[in-house]
């Protein structure tokens, strides 16, 4: 049994692909086989985050989709990069599912079906237990396929007027494809804030359980992208937030 | 005293409670007729924000002599290391300050969602054939997927 999750938020820059980054270390560090696919590399996408520079990536879904590679080429192995002895396997897979390719997809006559089976290979072929989706912000039709293809949805959202009433419009689009496990993850939040409080009124505002409300933090800013935050920093209050938020998204 | 500390923003330095008439002392008496203490000396120094506006006071009661413990007066030397002190009780004051009123700010976490357009925006999505068709199939998809590995 495999279980997909997706990460997305509205906006950029609510730590979206750090987050799916570190989960996806955890997990992996627990012992499972887990899968990351970044669907957005027009932004730094998560392949910085693993240390895997432009150069490095030569395969990506879309090349495996479109028949130009095997699912292997397009998977790339980072477990060794996670350090130490990783009982489970990690893989990373570059993506380029552009709104325009998809457009092109259905143009042609194809169906979502197609997309599916080679999600559907990928878990099958790399044995997956868990394929975690790094989406591209915002509400396209890629990122609305992500989404309704998962099991569970996790939406990261910054205590932010600007964030609320996209992740709004998300939650209850999301409602409406009938997303079996939706949670939200409040980010950044300034040290000011009330965590309760925040708590609180997230869950009351969207009507969903918000899983983790997360403060905002310097040694994450100073990291800025260039390594997983839960390696560099094991024994940090932070990462034992990251654990708990891991536990929960595949309880 | 400490009133005209913060009112003037002059450090005063009373080497014993008892015994001055400038200042009006029956508070401290009656505090210490209850509590049995003995007030004596009394340094009071202001704290400052760094435009200058005196936004708290410091005082401190009755030095001691270090070996016998016998209450002294405060002495010159004695009260400019307390001025100095007194400019990092300066900062922590501000900064607490800062934060409460920032913690007022936030008490009241709004969260403004305008209902009638967030149902206009989801509408927009969700009446597009596209999530349609997505909708009637993503249940099989997530099924399918799910037992992909099996």
């Amino acid at each position: 049994m495999s279980k997909i999750i997706s990460i997305h938020s509205f906006r950029g820059g609510t730590g979206k692909s750090n987050l799916a980054a570190n989960m996806a270390t955890l997990l992996a560090q627990t012992g499972q086989r887990v899968g990351v696919i970044d669907t957005d590399i027009q932004s730094p996408g998560i392949h910085v985050l693993f240390g895997l520079m432009g150069g490095a990536v030569d395969h990506s879904l879309n090349d495996y989709l479109w028949g130009r590679c095997t699912i292997g080429q397009a998977a790339h192995d980072v477990t060794a990069s996670l350090g130490g002895n990783i009982s489970g396997q990690l893989y990373l897979i570059p993506s380029s599912i552009q709104a325009d390719e998809i457009v092109n997809v259905l143009r042609e006559g194809y169906d979502v079906s197609k997309l599916t089976q080679g999600f559907r290979n990928l878990i099958k072929d790399l044995n997956l237990d868990i394929l975690i989706i790094d989406t591209h912000p915002g509400l396209n039709e890629e990122t609305l396929f992500s989404i309704a293809i998962s099991h569970v949805l996790a939406i990261v959202m910054r205590p932010d007027q600007q964030d609320y009433e996209g992740t709004g419009v998300t939650v209850e689009v999301a409602r409406s494809l009938d997303v079996p496990r939706m949670l939200m993850v409040v980010n950044k939040v300034p040290p000011a804030f009330d965590t309760a409080q925040v708590r609180t009124r997230v869950e009351q505002t969207f009507n969903c359980e918000v899983t983790a409300v997360l403060p905002h933090s310097e040694e994450m800013m100073n990291l800025a992208s260039t390594g997983i935050f839960v390696l560099r920093h094991p024994n940090h209050p932070f990462t034992a937030m990251l654990k708990e938020v891991a536990t929960k998204l595949v309880a | 005293m400490a009133t005209y500390t913060a009112l003037t923003g002059a450090s005063v330095n009373i080497v014993d409670a008892y015994q001055v008439e400038t200042f009006d002392f029956s508070g401290t008496k009656a505090f210490d007729a209850q509590t049995g203490y003995r007030s004596q000396s009394f340094l009071t120094i202001p704290l400052k924000n760094n435009t200058n506006q005196v936004i708290g006071v410091l005082q401190l009661i009755n030095a001691k002599e270090t070996g016998s413990g016998q209450v002294r007066s405060f002495d010159q030397n004695m009260q400019q290391m307390m001025e100095s002190l007194g400019l990092l009780a300066d900062v922590a004051l501000e900064a607490y300050i800062r934060e409460q009123k920032l913690r007022q700010e936030i008490q009241q976490l709004r969260i403004e969602i305008d209902k009638s357009k967030q149902a206009r925006q989801v509408n927009e999505i969700t009446s597009t054939d596209y999530f349609k068709q997505l909708r009637d199939k993503a249940d099989g998809l997530r099924q399918m997927l799910k037992g992909a590995n099996d």
